[in-house]
């Protein structure tokens, strides 16, 4: 295949050039270093400089330093970049109340959207309610993507709202049998999608180089009720003698916070040889599904006991009185000996 | 450097409409970060209010550290309740480490029920977690009023259905006196901060957490047997076991209802989707 037939890995130069987005390790790491470095790729990204030179003309004095507006930006990156799926504007929120105006202009929120949403595999919706996977492999700039039929839309990352235009993306180039064992897939993986999921459920094929690439999702939220989650997974399948060698990842978020804050969050790499790519996908899924059901069943009766017992062994609560204890012989050795 | 950030919000708030009050914006963003970092998220978000960062700090409670006693060698935890500056008292010995002159210690009458709190905890820490460590603080309030902070800590690691664990309980409880001494208003705010890693092949790598707070307000007469002791650690006892049932009963499987709500976890369906897909396929296959 001729070098440039196949949609770049990344896109030329002189476009916009999206930011190599930060390893899972990195996002999810506790430096705000990575995270700011991360940032300023996103930044310049969106022409940020240009902006933050003409505003500091407007404004003859900068309220902030250069070093506090990069620390202030680089806390509010870290904590957007945690927002859990379909929190991010209400946590934006919060955030822009906390957070000098000036570290937040410039295309800055979108780029860090952007990042976000490439990392759980959010999906931008249209009016008419079609979905499309903001992930990397998706994206032709950063602000315009593609859905599996290589139908194009404008994206916002923050609102995740999409509109789709009038062009489409260039497959000329691409063989025949990539494109057909690509709809072959996505055929399989819709039905699955939306048998299976019961919220949001969504597939997207892509061809990318020599290999295919697939997001399944789904998500649901009501924040009403207290609640938000999604779950995704992201797989390349790189065309071998045997099928496909088949690299994935599925990662599953849940939160729920009515008068408090308890969220799950599971990821599990799956890597694998097979002809049945769809089947495989779905044998994954159920296999981390079954594991987490196994896992919240476990819950009750033996994990959370290890932790704090509902009861005492004896069955009996507290005796508050030294003396009580003394003679049921119910002090702790250092307590006895301290007391 | 905390000056020069907060004229910055000066100028940022003269030009723009006045934003959400930033305590409340800031305890609203902890309520959506992970409760497996607590610490640090909070520790960056003082980072960008400084101004604000003492009512954060005494408002968010965070996972406990643990230190030993260099008179005791026994185990205790640390919060703002045994801190006197950059030193920590250790309930076992009353000392402060490092070492410092006038640090503050309770007086001799409340020291002894400090003496007899930390014995009775360390009992009630046995008999419901069976491991870990407490530790428990009081001081003075006005008169012969006085509050109390009574903390456990639970690790566990390499259990079966656990391969990293933590439990963190912070109770802190107000004691108002009335009727002469003869009775008391116990008020208590119970936090219990948790968090699960499970590293299975079935599970991948998969973390539960979560924070719960709760404030539990009960009236008692004092006498031989209702000593504050008594009052305080039945109130203390059924809050915690609340907490307890509702994280499990509850929060924890709230989030398995939302994954479940997302994707079925019945296979029936599935078995379903994979019979159309081939359907699907023998189709094409046929129109071709």
């Amino acid at each position: 295949m001729a070098e440039d037939a196949a949609p770049p890995e990344l896109p030329p130069r002189e476009a916009a050039t999206p930011p190599e987005l930060p390893p899972r390790e990195a996002v999810e790491s506790l430096s705000l270093e990575e995270d700011v470095a991360d940032l300023d790729a996103a930044a310049a990204d969106e022409g940020y400089e240009e902006e933050a030179a003409d505003a500091a003309e407007e404004l003859q004095e900068a309220p902030l330093t250069e070093e506090e507006e990069e620390e202030a930006r680089g806390v509010a990156q870290h904590l957007l970049l945690n927002a859990p799926p379909g929190e991010f504007t209400e946590l934006l929120d919060d955030v822009a109340s906390i957070t000098p105006e000036r570290a937040l202009e410039g295309g800055f929120v979108n780029g860090v959207a952007r990042a976000r949403n490439a990392q759980i595999l959010e999906a931008a919706i249209t009016e008419d309610g079609a979905r499309v996977v903001l992930c990397r492999e998706a994206e032709v700039t950063p602000t315009s993507y593609r859905d599996a039929n290589g139908k194009l839309y404008d994206v916002d990352h923050a609102t995740l709202e999409a509109i789709p235009v009038e062009d489409v993306y260039d497959e000329d180039a691409v063989p025949e049998s990539l494109k057909s064992a690509r709809d072959d897939l996505q055929k399989a993986l819709a039905v699955y999608a939306s048998t299976r999921y019961l919220g949001e459920g969504h597939a997207a094929t892509f061809v990318v180089g020599d290999a295919l690439k697939c997001v399944v999702r789904g998500a649901r939220k009501n924040l009403g009720n207290f609640h938000s989650g999604s779950w995704a997974s992201a797989w390349t399948l790189t065309p071998s003698s045997e099928g496909y060698d088949v690299q994935g990842m599925i990662q599953v978020r849940a939160h729920y916070f009515e008068d408090g804050n308890v969220q799950l969050y599971a990821t599990k790499e799956v890597t694998a040889s097979t002809r049945d790519v769809s089947q495989l996908i779905e044998a994954s899924e159920n296999e981390l599904h079954a594991g987490l059901e196994a896992m919240y069943g476990d819950m009750a009766d033996a994990t959370f006991k290890a932790l704090r017992r509902v009861m005492p062994i004896t069955k009996l609560k507290m005796k508050w009185s030294v003396d009580a204890l003394r003679l049921k012989g119910g002090l702790t050795k250092a307590a006895a000996e301290a007391y | 450097m905390a000056e020069m950030v907060s004229q910055g919000d000066d100028a940022a708030a003269a030009a723009a409409p006045p934003k959400r009050d930033p305590i409340e914006a800031a305890l609203s963003i902890m309520r959506r970060m992970p409760p497996n970092k607590i610490a640090h998220n909070l520790n960056a978000i003082c980072n960008l209010i400084p101004e604000h960062a003492d009512e954060l700090l005494q408002r968010v409670d965070q996972p406990l550290e643990e230190a030993k006693c260099k008179d005791t060698g026994r185990a205790y935890l640390l919060c703002d309740y045994n801190r006197d500056g950059d030193s920590h008292r250790s309930p076992w010995s009353n000392k402060y480490d490092p070492p410092i002159d006038d640090g503050f210690v309770p007086s001799e009458k409340l020291r002894r029920l400090e003496v007899e709190a930390n014995t009775l905890f360390d009992c009630y820490r046995e008999l419901y977690f069976e491991g870990g460590t407490s530790s428990v603080y009081l001081w003075e309030l006005d008169g012969d009023d006085f509050a109390g902070c009574f903390l456990i800590k639970k690790k566990v690691s390499g259990h079966e259905f656990v391969t990293e664990g933590c439990w963190d309980s912070i109770h802190v409880v107000e004691v108002n006196l009335e009727d002469n001494g003869k009775a008391a208003n116990y008020k208590l705010t119970t936090t219990v901060i948790l968090t699960m890693d499970v590293q299975k092949e079935s599970v991948g790598d998969t973390n539960l957490s979560g924070t719960l707070t709760r404030t539990a307000e009960k009236r008692s007469v004092i006498d031989a047997e209702h000593t504050h002791m008594h009052n305080m650690g039945t109130l203390i006892e059924d809050t915690e076991t609340d907490i307890r049932v509702n994280m499990d009963a509850l929060y924890i499987q709230k989030t398995r209802e939302v994954v479940n709500n997302i994707r079925s976890p019945q296979t029936g369906p599935s078995q379903g989707a994979a019979f159309t897909a081939s359907l699907n396929e023998a189709v094409k296959r046929h129109a071709r």
